[in-house]
């Protein structure tokens, strides 16, 4: 899949308007998205790429095949998974095994859906590679992939298929969908206990203190439609001539444009 | 989930497979069953190896690390999830009291060398994609090596058992015959089928003595969580083993088998241990049985294929 | 306005300051008119209808000229003469330009020779050469000090007409202004007053110097979608009216007609009555909205017609027919809302069931509106070559469904009803049953739905109906569960229907089944059943002493399938015994007597006869006297008679 995006930076006093302006033309309601994002960075094992040896067994063709394989681009990934206002503050969640039986189960079973439950959290593997280069469309394109992960923990999954928890972060923002179009005006929020932490966390603190990680309160303004087979040359060009239309209808408003490749780069290095 | 076992019959690539003598022995063993196919079944599956571990170990160089495997097997007795088998990282990344999810199997105690590998259930829809996303963004690290299919499977209903047969094709790179598998499943009574899923929000339906559904009619048994014990069904699954080996005895032939391999019936009693813990809830008991379907059923079942297709080459 | 200021543009006539003004004047008239002696009332009466006449018949002379003493040659000698004297006076016109061409190239040949060379006529050239004649200019004598009075006068009354002549301009102008501005101030009241109401305005997207009306649904199919928005338009006077090119003309609405075994017993009438509201702009839109709904109404539903058709619906050009059930048929068209329809035949439940299926549809519609906004907000899919197609709305299937539910349900219910009648005529006194009515199948608990779609979104799910009770024997009981489905297979209904009658283990529950004889042979059956074990386990009300040895005898069920019992002979030694036979029915409960001749009593045929001393009996809830004895009494009197 590909997926083929637009940007446009909103500073924070216009946002509300924007959000009024985005309704008008899509003639829907914002939905509010609060998305957890952790971010898993590829590992190499050290020192080892380049090995060779006495080809026992394997041909010529394929050793270099495998050697060009070993020195392949690794990536960094995000596994993202949808939350709710009522996950983030509340309480942690008490460990049934310490309370058994014969304790007074009412003020638990009082509130039962405002836990957040990390075991039940859904997530979705979401990989971007780095933006084609020298494509002359006007567009950032660049191929991706989506795919829904099981529920809970993801980390041991992810360890063991060759990625490590780097770091996680929550996307706040409103979507609407115009003519194949996803609209996405978010920003980006940042834990305030800072990102020391191996494992992602099982709960999550009070939305109020989590803390912008640009200053000033700007949205990201994220225009983007996925196309399924982006070999297709005739599929490619439609999507960019939807995101160039709506680029004309929100000139007044704002200024879609194409991102900077390399800002955009997933390499792990 | 029922307890199955997996039994697999490599065969020559130019010779005939041994498909057609175990339908006949099926039949010559059993002759008071009628053996006739009650349908079809089919498998898939997609073996990743690690990359580095396919480059011959240079002769100054020590032992080479264990080969690390991932394999995608998906089952069409299984629609509802797709399964990934991985080995675990031997070098483990710097992750801090990383606890194991379950605790030492006791089935079989593990003695492989190889290490533990992780099961991880998807949905669908993620199979290809998790797959095309691992050819293409982690080429240092996996590397395709063949992909293996059960086209068109034959099932039999033999008494308590039922028996999948079928021939195991490889597909990619080149197309050639691997042998044949036989998976016999037991359909008696069992404990472990009387261990209710879970549901989405975590609780589970009326349990015994509550007045509710049975969820245990299909198994026939009347137990509630306090009566199963981890130690049950370590029992349950050794004497079920025993079952499934004494029926492929009676087919006397010779093949690969996988019964009590590392992590089989984890899953189980991961259900069996939320079961206990629901249970001292008091807020269960809304009787809609139908939810979304036991991501993790056919775990067991998986483990077993993919143990005995895990060829090196 | 205290504040504003006029500023005269007409000229202002000053008085003229010669005192002498009056006299002159007197003496004007007096050489004019004569003399003020003369003049009375009746003479200036009489000198203006003078003037009246004369203005008059001048006119009408001129006109009579030209009508009357014309005949056609006359007329047509006219025309050529007139037509030589137009060429005349051109051809005479163009010489003395010609002339006048030469006469003053001649004289600029002096200056610019060369120009006027190109401009001077041949002949001239020829006589006069070039530079021959010359101007200046010479100061002409003084004009008399009168002359330049005249012309200063002159000029000053040329100067005052062309003053007056901007001055009415700017008046008109003024005036113009005004009556535009009256007539804009109305276009944006009327806009406002629009607006206000709740209807959407915008620019019209195709001229954006016009305002449009959004009146239609954002949800539709776009050929709908788009027909919604309708210029609003300024007439002369400011008032608005609608682009007559968009909205649809007539008020039209989805008729729905109830057809009864063949005849019309039902329509629906248009929900909103959008004439009543008179000519106004607003009852204009509102019938605009309400057609265009009804059109898009039609137009799904003949989509989703053609899509069922294996259901039955058939569609012609414009007309759907929906087979019901029970000679029920639904038909369904789009005509005039003013269309006269006919009154006889037409019954009160009819026209109800015609009007709630009206409005269901509408709001299945609705309904469909939302899904689509719900549909388009999710995040798209993957752009695929391929569009995916929209499914055919649910608007027919709820409707044919409850159609079916209902009738089956009524079926069912007449059938329980039907049964225990006759058993209660027996004075049997069955526990009474329990009906659920569209118990709505297992919903998921949808908190993030609104209410409203979540209420309207059970109409699509399976209707569902239980009907369960307890039976005579003790721990029995029988439930039916009437399910019907259009929009997931199994389609139609099926009757789930299960015993638990713990005297016949074996009798198994049928399960599901889709016919209603089977359901009814079913329950039938099991009643029958609980009668013969009703009259097995009758004890005599009070045993008689001097038949001890009779007491204990009873009364046993040896074909309870068949409802055939055996009393067991009075004597051990008497081969004679004697059999009762139970049928029951929808209708009626009928007992019958047997002797039979053969030992185990399973005698049929030639074997059993009649027993001639009892009457068989039979127990119909209609034919129901209350002096008819109860089939207990029956019994105990059969009992006691052998």
């Amino acid at each position: 899949m590909h997926e083929q995006s637009l940007f446009a930076s909103v500073p924070v006093h216009q946002h509300h308007e924007l959000l009024q302006q985005l309704a008008g033309l899509t003639a829907m309601q914002p939905r509010h998205c609060l998305e957890r994002r952790l971010i898993f960075k590829a590992f190499r094992k050290p020192g080892l790429a380049g090995r060779t040896g006495a080809s026992q067994d394997l041909q010529q063709g394929d050793l270099q095949r495998l050697n060009k394989m070993l020195n392949g681009n690794l990536y960094y990934t995000q596994v993202i998974g949808s939350v709710s206002e009522q996950d983030f503050g509340s309480t942690a969640q008490i460990d049934q095994d310490t309370q058994m039986a014969g304790t007074d189960n009412a003020e638990r079973d009082g509130s039962p859906s405002s836990s957040y439950d990390y075991e039940r959290q859904s997530w979705r593997l979401e990989f971007r590679d780095i933006p084609e280069a020298g494509t002359r469309s006007a567009v950032t394109s660049r191929f991706m992939s989506s795919a829904a992960l099981p529920r809970g923990d993801v980390v041991q999954a992810m360890n063991a298929w060759g990625y490590n928890f780097v770091t996680e972060y929550v996307v706040e923002g409103d979507m609407f969908v115009h003519n194949g179009i996803a609209i996405f005006l978010h920003r980006v929020l940042h834990y305030p206990d800072g990102g020391d932490s191996n494992l992602p966390r099982q709960q999550l603190p009070a939305l109020k203190d989590m803390t912008l990680l640009e200053k000033s309160g700007s949205y990201v303004l994220q225009a983007f439609i996925i196309v399924q087979d982006g070999s297709n040359q005739e599929t490619m060009k439609t999507a960019s001539q939807h995101l160039f239309g709506l680029r004309e209808q929100l000139k007044p408003a704002v200024l879609l444009e194409q991102a900077d490749r390399l800002s955009l780069d997933t390499r792990a290095k | 989930m029922p307890i199955t076992g997996v039994y697999f019959i490599p065969s020559n690539p130019n010779s005939s497979t041994a498909l057609s003598t175990v339908t006949e022995r099926l039949r010559a063993a059993f002759p008071d069953e009628d053996i006739a196919p009650i349908g079809r079944w089919a498998l898939e599956q997609k073996l990743l190896r690690d990359t580095l571990g396919l480059l011959p170990a240079s002769s100054t160089n020590k032992k080479p690390p264990n080969p690390r495997y991932m394999q995608f097997l998906s089952l069409s007795h299984y629609p509802t999830h797709g399964f990934i088998y991985t080995s675990e990282p031997a070098d483990k990344p710097p992750a801090p009291n990383q606890t194991p999810t379950g605790p030492v199997n006791g089935i079989a105690p593990d003695h492989s060398p190889a290490p533990p590998m992780v099961m991880t259930t998807i949905p669908p829809a993620s199979y290809g994609t998790l797959f095309q996303h691992f050819t293409y963004a982690c080429q240092p690290f996996w590397s395709h090596r063949f992909t293996l299919a059960v086209p068109n499977g034959v099932v039999y209903d033999v008494g308590d058992f039922r028996v999948r047969l079928g021939d195991v094709r490889q597909t990619v790179p080149t197309a050639r015959v691997r042998g044949t598998l036989v998976e016999i499943e037991w359909r008696g009574p069992s404990v472990v089928e009387a261990i209710p899923v879970a549901r989405e929000d975590g609780s589970f339906g009326s349990v015994a003595g509550a007045g509710g559904i049975d969820l245990e009619a299909d198994s026939g048994i009347d137990i509630s969580a306090a009566d199963i014990e981890e130690s049950d069904i370590d029992a349950e699954y050794t004497a079920t083993a025993s079952l499934i080996r004494e029926f492929w005895a009676r087919l006397g032939m010779e093949g690969r088998e996988a019964i009590l391999i590392p992590g089989v019936g984890s899953e189980v009693k991961e259900r069996l241990r939320r079961w206990k813990k629901a249970g001292s809830r008091t807020d269960i008991g809304r009787d809609d049985a139908e939810g979304e379907p036991d991501p993790w059923s056919g775990a067991d079942v998986a483990r077993q294929f993919m143990e005995v297709l895990r060829f090196n080459r | 306005m205290a504040d504003s200021f006029t500023l005269p543009l007409r000229h202002i006539h000053e008085k003229r300051e010669r005192p002498d003004t009056l006299p002159v004047e007197i003496a004007q008239i007096n050489s004019q008119w004569g003399s003020f002696r003369d003049v009375n009332e009746e003479v200036l009466r009489q000198k203006m209808a003078e003037e009246a006449d004369k203005d008059g018949v001048s006119e009408e002379d001129e006109s009579d000229e030209d009508a009357t003493d014309l005949d056609s040659t006359e007329r047509l000698e006219q025309l050529y003469k007139r037509r030589t004297e137009i060429t005349e006076f051109a051809m005479k016109a163009h010489m003395e330009t010609l002339f006048a061409l030469d006469f003053v190239s001649l004289l600029l040949s002096k200056q610019l020779p060369r120009q006027a060379e190109t401009s001077i006529s041949p002949y001239l050239k020829q006589i006069a050469p070039l530079g021959s004649l010359h101007a200046e200019v010479v100061n002409p004598p003084p004009k008399p000090a009168s002359a330049a009075k005249d012309i200063s006068v002159v000029s000053r009354g040329w100067r005052i007409q062309n003053f007056k002549a901007a001055a009415n301009k700017l008046l008109q102008a003024a005036s113009r202004l005004e009556t535009e501005v009256a007539a804009e101030t109305r276009y944006w009241n009327e806009v406002l007053a629009i607006k206000d109401k709740g209807w959407g305005i915008c620019r019209s997207p195709r001229n954006g110097r016009n305002l449009a009306v959004q009146y239609g649904f954002l949800e539709s199919t776009p050929i709908f979608r788009d027909r919604g928005l309708a210029p609003l338009h300024r007439a002369q006077d400011g008032s608005l009216h609608l682009d007559e090119g968009v909205v649809p003309s007539k008020a039209s609405y989805v008729r729905v007609r109830v057809i009864q075994d063949g005849r019309l017993v039902g329509y629906s009438k248009p929900t909103r009555s959008a004439l009543d509201g008179g000519d106004t702009i607003e009852s204009r839109i509102r019938q605009a909205r309400d057609t265009l709904f009804e059109e898009e109404l039609f137009h799904e539903l003949v989509r989703e017609a053609r899509a069922i058709a294996s259901f039955g619906v058939t569609t012609r050009e414009n007309l759907i027919e929906v087979p019901g059930s029970d000679d029920l048929e639904i038909l369904l068209d789009l005509v005039d809302a003013d269309e006269v329809q006919p009154e006889d035949g037409i019954t009160r439940q009819g026209t109800t069931l015609a009007q709630g299926i009206g409005h269901a549809i509408g709001i299945l519609l609705a309904y469909a509106h939302r899904q689509n906004l719900r549909r388009r907000s999710q995040i798209p899919p993957p752009l695929t070559p391929k569009k995916p197609s929209i499914p055919e709305y649910q608007l027919i299937r709820p409707v044919l469904t409850y159609i079916k539910h209902i009738s089956d349900v009524r079926w069912v219910q007449s059938l329980l009803k039907d049964l225990f009648g006759v058993l209660q005529s027996a004075k049997l006194n069955p526990p009474a049953y329990t009906t659920k009515s569209f118990s709505i199948g297992k919903q998921a608990p949808a908190a993030h739905l609104p209410a409203v779609e979540a209420f309207v979104g059970q109409f699509l799910a399976p209707f569902e109906s239980t009907f369960s009770g307890k039976i005579l024997t003790p721990r029995g009981s029988f439930s039916i569960a009437v399910r019907t489905s259009l929009s997931s297979p199994p389609f139609g209904t099926s009757f789930n229907v299960s015993f638990n009658s713990p005297m016949y283990p074996d009798f198994k529950s049928p399960g599901h089944v889709s016919q209603r004889q089977e359901v009814e042979a079913a329950i039938t059956h099991l009643l029958l059943l609980d009668v013969v074990f009703a009259i097995a386990s009758n004890e005599p009300a009070k045993p008689k002493d001097d038949r001890d040895a009779q007491a204990n005898r009873a009364w046993d069920p040896i074909y309870p399938q068949h409802g055939e019992l055996l009393l067991s002979p009075s004597s051990p030694n008497s081969f004679k015994r004697r059999k009762m036979k139970v049928a029951l029915s929808r209708d009626e409960l009928s007992v019958e007597v047997y002797k039979v001749h053969c030992i185990d009593g399973t005698g049929r045929g030639n074997r059993e006869k009649r027993d001639t001393k009892s009457t068989p009996s039979t127990w119909s809830s209609s034919a129901a006297s209350p002096d008819q004895p109860s089939l207990m009494e029956f019994v105990t009197t059969e009992l006691s008679r052998s």
